[in-house]
């Protein structure tokens, strides 16, 4: 019997900045169905672990396997079935809600579907805020647009760091529905925050990263 | 996922309507580098003096070396901006093709920074004294020009994305690249005003353009990739 290959995992990875280590010796094993949180201190790697994953930054030691298949070449695949979220969540301030939500379909190379954009964007409480340059929203409602995404774009594998940075209860309560969406519908979430978020009914996985001493 | 993926056009145009419509919204983008070349272009004559026949001799290389470093002006934020804001990494993953998206980029800058000189720049060369009948070539010229320097900029901004201060690298990397552009495109314009055919020289021009359009969005793409890679300078 041969077992489904996991959707993310590193074998041995390693990745220097100059003379420091940013990630040492990691294996990770990321399956269907899976919550993964990281954790550790300012510093330790998790923008970068997610930013690996993603296939944004090559290693130097090491494989990324995307269901088997190494990255980079793997890379395609990965594109149809990835959400990366980052830090950044990429908005531009310039435009409004929607039109963000419209450019990054396109980008993501999706379909724009409006009237399911303002159903979100209303869930999210944004509606009246549609015409609203998002440089002039607060931060918390900027990561609100970024994170309708989750709910816009049908994607496998969710690479989010720091989605719950300015949220308030209401919108981390939504952001844990979608998560529990994601997770039965056999997705996979990978994120990293600082806050407390627990995940009734879901098994939390979390990976601990400590920064390489540079000795 | 079920759904067909949109076609690469609508991706393209989507792309190429955010850039437009973000740098409408910012009246520096689009007014900046034409006020930079008409205060440039009218410095000359003061400097040089206002003899007619010196005036018309130069003003082909002075319209040229005033539109290529206007246009320098906005290149060093052609992507600094998608950086600042995330946007970037989504380009990098999207499914859209990078180098598509590149391209859509760069027409956007040339629409909002070159155009507005090609339209003033018949003005500025009767002001010169360019003879009225070198008038056509030197549109005809100047538009691949500013493409050429449009797509070969965008290479250089992707390299030096997310560098501090990246402006003047840019310039030391931009700048020896567009010699042939200059080359040609004064070539162009002088044989035309002496009453000689600029056809040659405008064929090498728009067969650059083609070498650049085809070759610039797939190397400034590849250099936008290396650039994820690097560590995040926030």
């Amino acid at each position: 019997m041969t077992t489904e290959p996991a959707v993310l995992s590193c074998e041995n990875i390693s990745l220097w900045r100059g003379e420091a280590p940013i990630i040492e010796n990691l294996s990770l094993s990321i399956g269907a169905g899976e919550v993964w949180r990281l954790e550790g201190e300012n510093g330790s790697g998790k923008t970068t672990l997610l930013r690996i994953l993603a296939g944004l930054v090559e290693i130097e030691e090491g494989i990324v396997r995307f269901r088997g298949k190494a990255l980079p070449a793997a890379r395609q695949a990965l594109a149809e079935a990835l959400l990366y979220i980052g830090h950044r969540p990429g908005v531009g301030g310039a435009l409004d809600a929607s039109e963000n939500l419209d450019v990054a379909a396109a980008i993501a190379g999706d379909n724009v579907d409006k009237t399911r954009q303002a159903e979100i964007l209303d869930t999210l409480g944004l509606s009246d805020k549609q015409q609203v340059p998002v440089a002039a929203l607060s931060a918390g409602q900027r990561r609100r647009v970024a994170l309708a995404r989750l709910a816009l774009e049908q994607r496998d594998v969710w690479l989010l760091d720091e989605p719950l940075t300015a949220l308030d209860a209401k919108g981390l309560e939504w952001v844990r529905e979608q998560i529990a969406r994601q997770v039965s519908n056999g997705g996979t979430v990978v994120f990293t925050t600082h806050q407390p978020l627990d995940l009734p009914g879901l098994t939390l996985r979390s990976l601990v990263l400590t920064a390489p001493d540079p000795s | 996922m079920s759904d067909e993926a949109p076609g690469l056009a609508s991706g393209f145009l989507r792309v190429l309507r955010r850039d437009l419509s973000i740098g409408c919204r910012s009246i520096g983008q689009w007014l900046n580098p034409l006020l930079f070349f008409v205060i440039v272009v009218s410095l000359f004559p003061l400097g040089v003096g206002p003899s007619p026949e010196r005036l018309a001799a130069i003003a082909p290389g002075v319209l040229w070396v005033s539109a290529l470093l206007a246009m320098l002006l906005s290149l060093d934020s052609l992507f600094e901006q998608d950086r600042a804001d995330g946007v970037l990494d989504q380009f990098v993953l999207g499914r859209l093709p990078l180098s598509l998206i590149v391209l859509a980029k760069v027409l956007a800058h040339w629409t909002l920074s070159g155009l507005p000189l090609l339209v003033l720049s018949p003005l500025l060369a009767i002001m010169l004294g360019l003879p009225a009948t070198a008038l056509g070539t030197l549109v005809l010229a100047l538009m691949s020009s500013t493409l050429i320097l449009s797509l070969l900029g965008a290479i250089g901004a992707a390299l030096t994305v997310g560098l501090n201060r990246s402006g003047v690298l840019l310039s030391l990397l931009i700048l020896p690249m567009t010699v042939p552009v200059l080359i040609f495109g004064t070539g162009a314009v002088s044989a035309s005003a002496e009453g000689y055919s600029a056809h040659a020289a405008l064929l090498l021009l728009a067969s650059m353009l083609m070498f650049a359009l085809s070759l610039a969005p797939l190397a400034a793409s590849a250099a936008l990739r290396a650039g994820a890679s690097a560590p995040d300078q926030s």
